[in-house]
């Protein structure tokens, strides 16, 4: 009978230590590699992504930083009132106009506009979907017809892009002329915004 | 039987040779093969097992060093610089293609106004879609003049549709109009001034379009290395 217990001790020892140790440990080893197999991909990831980073560095310091600079003149991050009213007002006295009248909205809620659908007020949505936001501003420039059209033609050449969206005047006794403009300048949306 | 060794009192037996002459049989259990070879079996394997997960777990912590080394050598900065310029890129692109020049409007007005023709109010406007619409109120002495005046702006290539309305006589005789015109954005779309060494001012513009393009084409990987950090960060959290 003695000689029985040996083997089917064995055999017990055998199967406890697959179901109580074996069984469990491999599992546990399968996620650990499923794990390492997602880490070695992220750093295959990580490693192309470092990569490209220095190769689009490497390019981007390749271009001359004035083009960079005029760039984020042309969009800048955020659009200064005071200068731009000064440079309005600057640009409106280089060429024999009077300034005046200036009302700011960034919204568009507060603005004369003639038909707020359509002419007016931004819509909220598409603004929010749009990468920048746009910021209005309604001014009269008072003077010449000559005067006004190399105003319009510097305007639209200006390197803080300005977007004329409305121009009202109507003809007047003498040579002045009223000029009611809404022009429209732009700023970068921040990140997260 | 020389090498056989002699003994003096024990019964005369060879030590080499089996009690009763005969050798012992031996027997093959099978039951002792099997247990012998599941133990062994199981030895084996739990060993097996313990320096496999030994090594996994050596493996991934390696791995998980090696990603954060290559994480640690950019920094998020970079990534928020590229995409920033990016973004400034492809907005200023948007923008300079939806960029109108009403200055086109007043040289078509220049060009193509009749003599005797005096607008007395102009409005130009906008809309949010990007469409723009002109409105001029005029004057002139004859009905004739108004009919040439409709002609002129028929074809204009500034001017998509143009209707000409409440054209009456007023109390002074003369003939007041109205003219409506739906702008044609592609006749307005801003052109750069063509120019070897430009003034600032004047081709700030033109600069901004060449700038865009050549960043535009320069960072054009860009999407592709979103999508890869993308990846890489979805990666990152799931783990």
């Amino acid at each position: 009978m003695f000689h029985l217990f040996l083997p089917i001790a064995g055999i017990v020892i055998a199967l406890a230590l697959f179901f109580v140790y074996v069984q469990p440990t491999f599992q546990e080893v399968k996620l650990i590699e499923a794990e390492t197999a997602q880490y070695r991909e992220a750093v295959g990831h990580a490693a192309e992504l470092e990569r490209r980073i220095n190769e689009l560095k490497s390019r981007q310091s390749s271009i001359a930083l004035s083009d960079l600079e005029r760039l984020e003149a042309f969009l800048p991050d955020r659009v200064d009132d005071v200068a731009l009213l000064m440079d309005l007002s600057a640009l409106a006295s280089e060429h024999g106009l009077t300034f005046g009248n200036l009302n700011e909205a960034q919204d568009g809620a507060d603005l004369p506009a003639e038909d707020p659908e359509e002419f007016g007020a931004f819509d909220d949505e598409a603004s929010a979907a749009k990468p920048y936001t746009p910021h209005d501003v309604t001014f009269a420039v008072s003077g010449s017809y000559a005067g006004f059209r190399s105003f319009l033609a510097d305007l639209e050449r200006s390197l803080m892009l300005a977007e004329v969206m409305s121009i009202t005047f109507t003809e007047s006794e003498g040579d002045a002329l009223s000029f009611n403009m809404r022009v429209r300048f732009y700023s970068l949306k921040q990140p997260g915004t | 039987m020389a090498d056989t060794p002699k003994t003096s009192f024990i019964p005369k037996q060879s030590m080499g040779a089996a009690p009763g002459g005969a050798p012992r049989k031996r027997h093959f259990n099978i039951l002792n093969f099997a247990g012998m070879v599941v133990f062994l079996c199981g030895m084996i394997l739990t060993v097996g097992v313990f320096f496999y997960k030994d090594l996994s777990e050596k493996d991934l912590a390696s791995e998980k060093q090696a990603l954060a080394s290559v994480k640690g050598s950019f920094s998020t900065g970079d990534i928020e610089s590229l995409r920033r310029l990016d973004g400034r890129l492809a907005a200023s692109q948007t923008l300079l293609d939806g960029h109108l020049s009403p200055s086109a409007v007043f040289d078509l007005l220049e060009e193509r106004t009749q003599g005797d023709v005096r607008f007395t109010q102009f409005v130009y406007r906008r809309r949010e879609s990007g469409s723009a619409e002109v409105a001029l109120n005029g004057t002139t002495f004859r009905f004739n003049t108004v009919a040439l005046q409709s002609r002129q702006f028929a074809d204009a290539p500034a001017f998509a549709t143009t209707v000409f309305t409440d054209v009456s006589i007023g109390e002074d005789g003369l003939v007041n109009f109205t003219v409506t015109s739906e702008a044609n954005t592609g006749a307005l779309r801003y052109v750069a001034p063509a120019s070897a060494q430009p003034l600032e001012a004047e081709t700030a513009t033109s600069t901004a379009t060449t700038t865009t393009e050549t960043l535009d084409e320069t960072l054009s990987d860009l999407d592709d290395l979103d999508a890869l950090l993308s990846d890489t960060e979805d990666l990152n959290e799931g783990l």
